[in-house]
């Protein structure tokens, strides 16, 4: 009697993210053609440095360098950022509407963290796709660059994590917004703000610089982000305490405009 | 199937919305729930349908919690003042989605009402004006064959061609198929012929839960000419006095008296809701008493 309808739920959230993420695919596949044309017709690739592209336009006097980390497409950053909103705007309009709906939170929680699983793994599979197409278009293997693109499957989970991640961060914004009073709003911007300006700043200068380089090699790629797999596992862990905290805002959470 | 509100509170900071509440709403029957304005009515619609948290006490479905439970919350829709619907979703993917939600939506209904009311399926609920947001809402309410519907304010911004569909809306719909119907409503004359038991809440507390009959049974209104009616209601216990030109009424409590026993010139007759409820809700010195002084 007290299981969760989770049935229609997802249903609902899968009809407008299939759309969404189909939609965003396409324009950025748009993108890509387009530019595959205009780099093929404009630029003159002189590739056997490394990534160094070089255009040259006569007509225009033009002598621009690109250089390797030139990401003409980032799918999967795309796709991240597509999904952060999607976890802000999202999280507070199903709440309502399932309540509406007869749903209570414990679905619009389960519901949430399904979604955007799903999305993450689809996302990040249509980004690998695209990934291994552009190595295919003359001047797009720069992408390749990527760094775990030598295994797509560390990088297709890596990719899913990350999505999933921004998901849940957005979630946690957007209720930890709906569930402060408006002096509380206002001190939580001034302490995030002074969290993302002093205190995270020392923190990735002083200790990620310690524990990234101390990963070991893996997969044969090395690198900032040396070992996927922890990486990985920070991402997923990162998505979990978001999570919890969505579970721990949503479960008292009034319906208010 | 039944609702249980057992010992129900809820304070909103220092203000205390609901206090100490216990109801039964039963299986197809036709509420009224009455009161002022803040005096508690949509606070306890919105704790029933696990809208807002209650502070104390438990709303059971048939012995189950209702709170965040997926089986109770099914049973239950609420046409409610606010609107809960994401800002781009349109009228008949509203319908779409209702029929998703609730199994027993009747899709073809909601079509039809839709076209009765002229709203229009295309554009967007928040684009909707007042009146035909309510429209959709009742579409949707009186589509979804829930056996619990919770109106909350159902007319609100509806002129009275469509407050009139309405409530004949509402008698087919009960009649067709019978389910519990809650209203929540100032306009209590209008809906007086359709509520069969009547919940009167003031200050978040229950000050009447009984069949209208029974609640109307207990007081009668007398009008006549000042004079006589003052002699007449002398001793009497008085719920309030109008007076209107030269024509003056007195609400009395207490059982009718017979026909003949009445002094001619004098009329007698059953009190209606609404004179019921505001006899209710005056206190003492402000019982219906005209505010201006008579013209001597």
């Amino acid at each position: 009697m007290t299981k969760l309808h989770i049935g229609p739920a997802m249903r609902y959230q899968w009809n407008y993210m299939w759309k969404s993420g189909l939609a965003a695919a396409g324009v950025m596949l748009a993108i890509m053609i387009i530019l595959a044309i205009i780099l093929t017709v404009t630029v003159t690739y002189t590739g056997a440095d490394g990534y160094i592209v070089e255009a040259v336009n006569e007509d225009l006097n033009l002598n621009i360098d690109f250089s390797g980390s030139l990401t003409v497409l980032d799918a999967g950053g795309i796709f991240t950022m597509m999904l952060f909103i999607v976890g802000i705007v999202s999280v507070r309009e199903d709440l309502k509407f399932f309540i509406q709906h007869g749903m209570g939170r414990k679905t619009t929680y389960a519901a949430n963290i399904l979604i955007s699983l799903i999305c993450a793994a689809g996302a990040s599979l249509i980004s690998l796709i695209f990934l291994l197409i552009s190595e295919f278009i003359p001047l797009f293997h720069v992408n390749l660059t990527n760094i775990f693109s030598n295994n797509p499957l560390v990088s297709w989970l890596l990719s899913t994590l990350s999505m999933f991640f921004a998901w849940q961060l957005g979630s946690l914004i957007s209720l930890i917004y709906y569930r402060l009073n408006t002096l509380a709003k206002v001190i939580f911007s001034i302490a995030a703000a002074a969290l993302f300006l002093f205190v995270l700043r020392g923190l990735f200068s002083n200790l990620l610089d310690v524990l990234f380089p101390g990963y070991t090699t893996f997969w044969g790629v090395t690198g900032f982000f040396g070992n996927p797999v922890n990486l990985a596992l920070t991402l997923l862990a990162a998505g979990i305490v978001c999570s919890i905290g969505n579970f721990l805002l949503i479960r008292r959470a009034p319906i208010k405009e | 199937m039944t609702i249980k509100v057992n010992n129900v509170s809820k304070h909103f900071g220092s203000t205390k919305a609901l206090d100490n509440i216990n109801l039964e709403f039963g299986e197809k029957k036709i509420y009224g729930l009455l009161g002022n304005n803040g005096a508690g009515k949509s606070t306890l619609l919105n704790a029933i349908t696990s809208r807002l948290f209650v502070s104390q006490g438990e709303i059971t479905m048939d012995g189950t919690p209702v709170c965040d439970n997926d089986w109770a919350l099914n049973q239950i829709y609420m046409l409610g003042e606010k609107n809960y619907y994401p800002e781009t979703m349109k009228v008949r993917d509203a319908i779409r989605w209702g029929a998703v939600f609730y199994p027993g939506f009747d899709t073809e209904l909601a079509h039809s009402l839709a076209n009765r009311f002229n709203l229009p399926l295309k554009k967007k609920i928040t684009a909707l004006s007042t009146g035909y947001t309510t429209i959709f809402k009742i579409v949707m309410a009186l589509s979804t064959n829930a056996p619990f519907l919770l109106l909350d304010e159902p007319v609100l911004g509806l002129d009275a061609q469509h407050r009139d569909i309405f409530y004949k809306l509402i008698i087919e719909r009960y009649s067709k198929n019978p389910c519990t119907i809650i209203i929540s409503t100032h306009l209590i004359q209008e809906v007086a012929g359709l509520i069969e038991h009547c919940v009167i809440i003031k200050d978040g507390k229950i000050i009447k839960d009984a069949p209208s009959e029974e609640l109307l049974q207990g007081g009668y209104t007398i009008s006549g000419p000042a004079s006589l009616l003052d002699e007449f209601i002398s001793g009497k216990d008085i719920l309030s006095v109008s007076n209107l030109g030269g024509l003056k009424t007195a609400c009395i409590s207490g059982e009718m008296p017979e026909i003949g026993s009445l002094p001619t010139g004098l009329e007698f007759g059953k009190m209606n809701l609404q004179e019921y409820f505001i006899q209710l809700m005056c206190d003492g010195n402000d019982s219906g008493l005209p505010l201006y002084k008579e013209e001597k």
